[in-house]
């Protein structure tokens, strides 16, 4: 598989949340290209530790950044999206990307899986695994 | 305060055992259905704003006849109308259930959408921000507290680690009410009984079909496609050999992992 896996890195309490580099690994086993996109406020920064995972770092500035909102998150994101054209777009599964993927999916209108636990390319398709009833099943999810 | 609630008839799986056969499907013995309990607390929270402010409450599904079993449930505890989306198992998906959510409610003016924050059999979790991004409103996931002031809800959402952010959003919104933000009425046995002799509205895709076709039609994106039982042992990786070909190893498997640059 050829293309660009984009992550979407998120910080909490200073530091950069570990599913954030965890990405960068799996661009590497789907054969993509990895690139990490930061948003922030104008003040704020570039996170120097993504540049060792990713080929690629593209930090978005804007005062609307400053705080993350789904809404105007997912407006900036879309824009990056447009002009990079990536296979797969990643993020960690937490109250921020809770709100984010589903919302930026619905925009772009691309299908989304939460809470995946892995990915494996089948022929030309992705597939997702992860996990139902409790975690008692592991369900592989294509789209 | 007109409010939609949406809800799930989902499917408890603490007692159930799991098999996966020859073909690939997935068999449960033990499933235990009943309303998703995210959505009960979403109930609530919807029953309580009523008798604080007025108005009404309508309990939105999607889902065939079985599914009118969660309905019934909110009605017994104190909604006004309910409303099953007459929708075949194929149409489950969460972005098709929330095209069909936000047909169903779309002719009709809520000031508050609530929902659940996931369903416990399934756990995507999708629903409400794909639901808030159809209906042009704005959204909060989460959410602990609710607080109404002049025209705006004021919405508590529980992030990682404890911290508590708190949101304000003009209405109409909609929110994703997480467990324990209150504490959900019980319902008698009488009181079910009762509910099952209420008005419960069943709208056809057919009738959605205008609302339905500039989306591209009532299909989902995902597919399950094949199952698997996660085995129970933890898995544990031994290196053996000298200490620097164990330290080359270990290196080796964090950068697989992206531990390490």
């Amino acid at each position: 598989m050829s293309g660009e896996l984009l992550a979407v890195a998120e910080r909490l309490r200073g530091e950069v949340k570990e599913q954030s580099l965890e990405a960068s690994g799996l661009a590497s086993r789907l054969g993509l290209k990895a690139s990490c996109a930061i948003l922030t406020g104008p003040s704020e920064e570039g996170w120097p530790e993504l540049v060792k995972f990713y080929d690629e770092v593209v930090h978005v500035k804007h005062y609307l950044l400053a705080q993350p909102c789904p809404v105007v998150y997912s407006e900036a994101l879309a824009k990056v999206v447009e002009l990079r054209d990536p296979k797969l777009v990643v993020m960690p599964h937490s109250s921020m990307g809770m709100e984010l993927a589903p919302y930026l999916a619905v925009k772009l209108g691309a299908p989304v899986v939460t809470d995946v636990v892995d990915v494996e390319v089948r022929g030309s398709e992705l597939r997702a695994s992860r996990y139902l009833y409790g975690g008692k099943v592991l369900a592989k999810v294509s789209t | 305060m007109n409010i939609a609630v949406c809800v799930k008839r989902a499917a408890e799986a603490s007692e159930a055992e799991f098999e996966v056969t020859e073909p690939g499907e997935l068999r449960a013995r033990g499933l235990v259905y009943d309303l998703n309990e995210w959505d009960d607390y979403a109930l609530e929270e919807a029953l309580r704003i009523r008798e604080a402010h007025g108005g009404r409450v309508v309990a939105f599904t999607v889902g065939g006849p079985e599914d009118e079993e969660a309905l019934r449930k909110c009605l017994a505890k104190g909604a006004d109308e309910a409303v099953r989306v007459d929708a075949p198992p194929s149409l489950r998906d969460p972005y098709a259930v929330a095209k069909l959510l936000y047909a169903a409610m779309k002719k009709e003016h809520f000031d508050l959408v609530l929902t659940g924050a996931q369903a416990g059999d399934d756990g995507y979790a999708l629903i409400p921000p794909m639901l808030a991004y159809l209906l042009k409103i704005p959204f909060a996931t989460l959410v602990k507290r609710v607080e109404l002031r002049e025209g705006k809800v004021i919405a508590h959402r529980e992030l990682e680690g404890g911290v508590e952010e708190v949101v304000e959003l003009s209405l109409p919104a909609l929110l994703s009410i997480q467990t324990g933000i209150n504490e959900p009425r019980y319902v008698s046995i009488m009181g079910l009984r009762r509910a099952s002799k209420k008005p419960l509205k069943v709208v056809s895709l057919q009738e959605l079909s205008g609302l339905l076709e500039p989306l591209g039609g009532p299909q989902g994106w995902i597919e399950v496609v094949g199952y698997e039982l996660p085995k129970l042992e933890r898995r544990a990786q031994f290196l053996d050999g000298p200490a620097d070909r164990a330290a080359a190893s270990i290196i080796k498997i964090l950068r697989e992992r992206g531990l390490v640059a």
